[in-house]
């Protein structure tokens, strides 16, 4: 049989045509819903909505360990329940997490928590964005004008700063990494003192460009940051700069912040006057920050034109979907029902939280009952009843850090309250439209009193101004206290509980204790003077911290968390934190 | 071409069916000295002798060696996994290709396939079979023949089957009687509504089961038709659940040109309606745990008393008023032309167009969901292909056969979607039939996609017989993905394969009990791209929040994940060699394979560096696994004689995984996989978190291995209470239950051998067929028996009868609960009764028949059932954990007419 070879050929190149269809893009992707960035920046709005606006996607989350507030898991857990302020106990079955809460409160973390690691991914993916902005920035700048071009580029180091910021406070030595696509190879850790400078001159020199707005409320700069916004971060840098410069935390020595010389703007001042410096320019700032007439209106259901915050996460149900799980996570279940929502029956003020608000003495702050649920609560003017018929009464005293086996497992522990309820809550009130409050005046005002102290100086206006505002908005009576740097640590404690700061200020304060040692000491003196106020002098050393050595211990090492395990197997030039 | 012998005798095992088949094989065997060389596993679908058919994928179950249809953890949801020789990736690309009439499609348009339609099944395994499918076919090929009309027979025919689902398996609770005295004994305060429910048969019912199913067809010299009509309804012995299938096909052939141009048209549309369990786990973890004091709801209403303290669990009743449907529209067409152009050459032009449209309606209430949500979801897949083969035979007498083939092919898939969440209903009276009840719809509730992904492949292909005996067959095939990064889009797919048929050798022509001797051996190369998903390779950007920065909110796009580049095809070179070896005239036939295939540029998806990467997730192809295997098929006709049948099928499957290496460099980068990773592990209360992982994947072993912490046994505590005792594994003084601590790999979640076999056996007209499934030599582990034997659950959740006893008070994920899965199931038995039809009857056949589905489970697994999934690598692999149904059997009639 005889086949006409012509007919073969035609055939064959038939066949092998497809080849040349691959070549002519039937194999290149069609992207729709999803597209190129030079696709998207197209104009100077779009470039500044997307180098810029995108990244305050970031700063809340609906994602568990990501977000700077508001999920599980994250940041705030770290600076929370590492603290003193609060505690997640187990409650039999409940909140055991494989020890996870008992390492955080009892400080036996090791690099394999999966806390830290969340932290430090959600940080330097907030790096990452910034920088891959920065390249946008770069790309596309022609599209904008100059004037605009350095805004841009200055908030966008902005909020790069802030992620450092974090960096430097949880981790102290992390790689400071300023462009995007780089090979791990080149990425090395800097000392904890580089990484300070860094984030410090980085801060400086965008100040001048942030708008000087007010940032929590609806308008053209919601949620970013603005230059009260960075004053507050280069306050935090500068009050925490004697513990955030220290390269050796193992050494028993801390440098002084009367030392530490930090050039704000055109003149160098040491870190307590440049926390002073700070304040006073968020005071001036043409934002009109003041405080408000009760602290409850800054945690109001509608909360952004509350004077006295200074940077939120912007909520509504409808618009983000950004999460605030903290309410949910504490309330017991039956109270949360009541509500509507549902609970997980978790964190609680510690026995040390009591005491300092003097829970069960006569002294009790006006602000316990705004800040917490304990005793009978009541919804609606009516008790909750449990399934088994009793009454729903919280136990603040019977929280310990194990609960199983207690009468008291579900009910031990004071729950937060703080953020007024919101009926207008989805998926059990984790949605809700009150912003979440990261920085706020009354920490301002704080913050300069204890420079002022720490500089040999008078606090004591800043003091008062926090201190007897919520009595004066309850119309009762609270005594006055002095303004020393033992009634400072106290009254951050109660006016910033839950706010995610307490762990910074026990460190600052040198108090930040290896927990083992602690405890047993603690325990004694909790239950023995459990109703009775001078068992605050059991900290009295912190009128000492300006000094070096007190409150330095062995164990200091704690005060950073370790470099997360996954990020030393993945990238092998990294070393761990010493004492880890 | 196919060879249909194999299956024959597996699968199609009585009375007069078989000796029609027999007749048409003997005729095949004749012609079938050509050039398919190696083992293909064809399977011939008698629907009348399978007892309850729920989708044609069961058909599957159990019937050829090497394929494993895998119990569904949904079973409302009909999706039952299917794996050929086990798993091939760890990122996707499991499923086997399914080719319908020539056309590709996917297991879920064969599963709405009625049985009655399908004429045969044929599963390719070896890389030289799949060769032809290259790209697609490395997770194995389902070929799917559908029946058609034939020359000279008009018919129509009727097939209905009627029964009923009963569950009659339960795990064994405490009674509200129960639960009081032991509650009671210990000092507990529980909350005593005065009810006495047993939660498990609260929810449940007798399930009606239906199908029917009307065929016509016929035809003549130039042209023949078939169409039927199907209709099939499976209630669930949950009570509310359920699914429900429409089909209809029709198939047209006609000759043109003096039979030298065929043109095969082919329709078919399925429309289903199925009502889904929302969360199986949910469901029967409340079921099982949730307060037998409480009584009943029986009025209808919706006032479930909450038990707020089983913070895990629901109201089981609750839970029945969730509503999770999908109405699912399938339509696809077909048209291909073949042409004799002389000198042996055939020209081919194929093309097919599939639509799917799915749309899921879900319905929270308020009482499920804090303030009630509904979601309302359409999807539509589109999906064409065509392609060009031109086939060319030369037969030189007995000496010389040669085949050749050339094929191009393009295919593209197009997948839309779009979607809407509303929240905060006015009332739980719309359901989900009024997305207006809800005041709230959430930003990222409401969203859409658009995805296209197309192929490209050249294939060409030569086969050489000679003397009738010796056959090679050489194949090369080239297919570009553009799923695959820019530049590494075409991977090359070479195979060959040789095959001796000693049988036919002059010197064995006298051996006149041998009928059939054949060896076979072959090589070749395939690839996967299922682990990849559209636009992965590229920096796109997609929306992923809103700001409000302007006083109007804004929507921001950004970057969802790292790009990858240089993604290409993960790679399978398979070797294979099999005997078939053919006994007195094939009453005894006995085929068996032996496959080894490396799989490399596997996916996996890498934890890298943040920074710079900006998440820590990368999808690079640098993994290595392999898997081996032995197949072994017999199938013996033990009495044949004109009164009695006897036929025997067995298939056992033994196969064996392994993960060799995920590590290697990328982009000069070290990356490497953690050595363990956990892939299923228990929840429920007191599990969430802290070393509850179970089944992990660890380089070395096989993929899906139990690695645990040791328990010695029980130890009482000073309170009467038994906790499990940890053995320290590494001696260091300490217990470490985490990974890399005091645990050690203790057996596979994947069973090692795989049983099949059919028992046929005719009585004149009478028929008694039973089908045996078994798996063994894995593992199981009890996390249902973990929770539900710790006292510490009371009094929120109900324990199982023994607890007591037992007095366990410890949750620790141990071996102590690591099973045997090992099992043998009747699949279902069938008694049939093939009426002899009198002339008069103007019936060609009438057959009645009984069923019983799922008689029984031989096993020494302690839990409800050792069926549970064993397969697919998910988070349920290997583990019972409260989510497994009471073991239900279905009794059922069926009548087949034929006119």
């Amino acid at each position: 049989m005889k086949v006409p070879r012509h007919n073969i050929l035609i055939i064959t190149l038939l066949t092998l045509s497809v080849f040349g269809l691959g070549g002519c893009g039937f194999l290149d992707e069609d992207y729709r819903s999803a597209q190129p960035t030079e696709s998207v920046i197209t104009s100077a709005s779009m470039l500044r909505q997307q180098a810029v606006l995108s990244l305050y996607t970031h700063i809340g989350s609906d994602t568990d360990g990501a977000g700077l507030q508001g999920t599980y898991r994250g940041i705030y857990d770290l600076q929370t329940f590492a603290s003193d302020e609060a505690i997640i106990p187990v409650r039999g079955g409940d909140w055991l997490d494989g020890g996870l809460w008992m390492d955080l409160y009892e400080h036996t973390w090791t690099d394999d928590n999966e806390v830290c690691l969340n932290a430090w991914l959600y940080l330097f993916q907030l790096v990452e964005l910034c920088n891959n902005s920065l390249g946008l920035l770069d790309r596309f700048g022609s599209l904008v004008t100059d004037e605009q071009l350095t805004a841009y580029n200055a908030e966008v180091r902005a909020v790069r700063a802030m992620a450092y910021m974090y960096l430097v406070d949880l981790f102290g030595r992390v790689p400071i990494v300023t462009a995007s696509g780089i090979s791990v190879n080149e990425i090395r850790q800097s000392k904890r003192s580089e990484v300070f400078r860094f984030t410090w001159d980085e801060l400086q020199a965008v100040l001048p460009y942030l708008a000087d707005e007010k940032s929590t409320c609806r308008g053209e700069y919601y949620g970013r940051i603005t230059y009260p916004v960075a004053c507050f971060m280069l306050m935090k840098m500068a009050l925490n700069a004697a513990v955030w410069t220290d390269d050796d935390l193992t050494d028993g020595i801390q440098p002084d912040g009367a030392d530490i010389q930090l050039l704000c703007g055109h003149e160098t001042l040491n870190a307590w006057e440049a926390v002073i410096h700070y304040g006073t320019c968020i005071l001036a700032s043409a934002a009109g920050h003041k405080m408000c007439q009760s602290q409850s209106d800054c945690f109001a259901v509608y909360n952004e034109d509350a004077a006295e915050n200074i940077f939120t996460i912007p909520m509504n149900p409808t618009i983000y979907p950004h999460r605030f799980k903290n309410l949910f996570r504490s309330l017991h279940y039956q109270h949360a029902a009541a509500l509507g929502y549902g609970g997980e029956n978790g964190s609680c003020a510690t026995q040390q939280t009591l005491d300092v608000f003097g829970y069960g003495t006569p002294d009790k702050d006006c602000r316990f009952d705004g800040t917490f649920f304990a005793d009978m609560v009541r919804v609606n003017g009516e008790p909750l009843i449990l399934s088994n018929g009793d009454t729903l009464i919280y136990q603040p005293r019977e929280v310990e850090m194990v609960l199983t086996g207690s009468p008291y497992v579900a009910t031990a522990g004071a729950r937060m309250q703080k953020y007024a309820y919101d009926p207008g809550g989805i998926f059990d009130g984790q949605l809700r439209n009150t912003d979440i409050v990261l920085f706020r005046l009354a920490d301002v005002y704080l913050m300069i009193s204890e420079a002022k102290v720490r500089n040999g100086e008078n606090g004591q206006e800043e003091f008062d101004r926090v201190h007897l505002r919520e009595a004066i908005a309850l119309n009762v009576t609270t005594s006055p206290r002095e303004a020393t740097l033992e009634n400072i640590y106290y009254e951050r404690w109660m006016e910033l509980m839950w706010e995610g700061w307490h762990r910074q200020d026990q460190i600052r304060f040198g108090l930040f204790e290896d927990r083992a040692n602690e405890s047993n000491k603690a325990n004694e003196s909790n239950r023995s003077n459990r109703s009775n106020t001078s068992n605050r002098s059991n900290t009295s050393n912190t009128s000492n911290t300006s000094n070096t050595s007190n409150g330095l211990n062995n164990s200091n090492y704690l005060t950073v968390f370790p470099i997360p395990l996954q990020a030393l197997m993945t990238n092998t030039h990294l070393t761990q934190n010493e004492g880890y | 071409m196919k060879r249909k012998i194999a299956i024959l005798l597996i699968a199609a095992c009585s009375a007069g069916w078989v000796k029609y088949a027999r007749a048409e094989t003997n005729q095949e065997t004749q012609t079938q000295t050509r050039a398919e060389e190696t083992l293909t596993d064809t399977l011939r679908v008698e629907t009348s002798r399978r007892g309850f058919l729920v989708n044609s994928l069961d058909v599957l179950n159990g019937q050829a060696a090497g394929v494993t249809v895998g119990s569904s953890t949904n079973p409302e949801a009909m999706l039952s996994s299917v794996r050929v020789r086990g798993n091939h990736s760890l990122t996707g690309g499991n499923e086997p290709l399914v080719i319908i009439d020539g056309m590709s499609s996917d297991l879920r348009t064969l599963s709405t396939i009625f049985p009655g339609d399908i004429e045969s099944f044929t599963i390719l395994k070896d890389a030289s079979q799949t060769a032809q499918y290259g790209a697609r076919g490395a997770a194995g090929v389902i070929e799917v023949h559908t029946r058609r009309g034939s020359e000279g027979r008009f018919h129509i025919s009727y097939a209905g089957d009627v029964g009923f689902a009963h569950a009659d398996r339960f795990l064994p609770m405490l009674t509200a009687d129960e639960y009081r005295t032991v509650t009671n004994a210990h000092h507990m305060t529980i909350v005593d509504n005065g009810g006495s429910t047993d939660w498990q048969r609260a929810i449940i019912r007798t399930g009606l089961v239906q199908n029917h199913h009307i065929a016509l067809g016929g035809g003549n010299s130039t042209a023949n038709y078939r169409a039927s009509l199907s209709y099939s309804e499976t209630n669930s012995i949950v009570q509310n659940l359920g699914t429900r299938n429409f089909t209809s096909k029709v198939d047209v052939t006609q000759y043109a040109l003096d039979k030298r141009l065929t043109f095969d048209l082919g329709l078919f549309g399925a429309i289903s309606n199925n009502r889904y369990a929302d969360d199986v786990q949910k469901l029967w973890y409340s079921a099982a745990a949730f307060n037998p004091t409480f009584p009943m709801v029986t009025d209808g209403s919706d006032n479930f008393t909450a038990y707020v303290d089983a913070s895990q669990i629901n109201h089981p009743q609750s839970l029945l008023n969730i509503k999770k449907h999908n109405d699912a529209m399938h339509f696809n067409t077909s048209l291909a032309v073949t042409g004799d152009i002389g000198y042996g050459l055939t020209a081919r032009i194929y093309g097919s167009y599939s639509y799917d449209a799915d749309e899921e309606s879900r319905f929270y209430p308020t009482y499920i969901a804090s303030t009630g949500q509904v979601y309302r979801g359409a999807g539509k897949t589109n999906v064409w292909m065509t392609n060009f083969r031109l086939q060319y035979v030369y037969d030189e007498s007995e000496r010389h056969h040669v085949e050749a083939e050339l094929l191009g092919e393009m295919q593209g898939r197009i997948q839309t979607d779009f979607h809407v969440t509303v929240n905060r209903l006015a009332s739980n009276a719309f359901g989900y039939d009024n997305l207006a009840i809800g005041a709230l719809r959430l930003w990222d509730g409401t969203g859409s996609y658009h995805e296209r992904q197309q192929l490209l492949s050249a294939m060409g292909r030569v086969a050489y017989t000679a003397l009738g005996r010796y056959s090679l067959n050489v194949t090369a095939r080239g297919d570009g993905g553009s799923v695959a990064g820019a530049g590494h889009k075409w991977g090359f797919f070479p195979s060959v394969s040789a095959a001796w048929d000693i049988k036919r050798e002059p010197w064995l022509q006298d051996v006149d009990a041998l009928t059939r001797l054949k060896i076979s051996a072959g090589w070749g190369m395939s690839g996967n791209l299922g682990g990849i998903a559209a636009y992965q390779s590229l920096q796109l950007l997609r929306p992923t929040g809103i700001i409000q920065a302007d006083g109007m909110p804004d929507v921001i796009l950004g970057i969802t994940q790292n790009a990858n580049s240089h993604l290409t095809w993960e790679k399978t070179q398979t070797t294979n060699a099999g005997v078939e070896l053919g006994l007195w005239h094939n009453r005894l036939v006995i085929m068996t394979d032996y496959y080894y295939s490396y799989i490399y540029d596997m996916l996996y998806n890498y934890t890298v560096s943040v920074p710079p990467f900006l998440y820590d997730k990368l999808l690079a192809n640098l993994g290595t696994m392999e898997n081996t295997g032995v197949e072994v098929g017999l199938a013996l006709a033990a009495v044949q004689s004109r009164d009695w049948d006897l036929n025997i099928g067995i298939n056992l499957t033994w196969q064996h995984n392994r993960l060799l290496s995920l590590d290697g460099y990328y982009q000069g980068e070290y990356l490497t996989a953690p050595t363990y990773t956990p892939i299923a592990s228990v929840n429920g209360a007191g599990l969430h978190g802290g070393n509850t992982d179970v089944v992990y994947q660890i380089p070395g072993q096989p993929l899906g291995v139990f690695y645990l912490p040791h328990c010695t046994g029980l130890t009482t505590q000073a309170n009467g209470e038994q906790v499990y005792e940890v053995a320290d594994l590494d001696g260091d003084g300490l217990i470490d239950l985490s990974d890399g601590g005091d645990r050690q790999v203790c057996g596979q979640a994947t069973p090692k051998v795989l049983l099949g076999s059919n028992i046929s056996v005719r009585y004149k007209q009478f028929d008694l067929s039973i089908q045996f499934n078994g798996a063994f030599g894995h593992k199981i582990f009890n996390g249902s028996a973990l929770s539900y034997m710790n006292m510490g659950s009371l009094p929120y959740y109900n324990v199982m009868r023994g607890a007591n006893e037992a007095n366990i008070n410890d949750l620790t994920v141990t071996d102590y609960w690591l099973e045997r899965g090992d099992y043998v199931n009747i699949d279902y038995v069938t008694l049939g009764w093939s009426l002899p039809c009198k002339p008069e009857w103007r019936l060609s056949a009438l057959r009645l028949s009984v069923s019983v589905n799922n008689l029984a489970t031989i096993t020494a697994y302690s839990g409800l059932t050792p069926i549970i999934n064993s397969t697919v690598i998910d988070g349920t692999l290997g583990v019972d954990d409260k989510r497994s149904y009471p073991v239900a059997r279905t009794y059922s009639f069926s009548l087949q007419i034929q006119l």
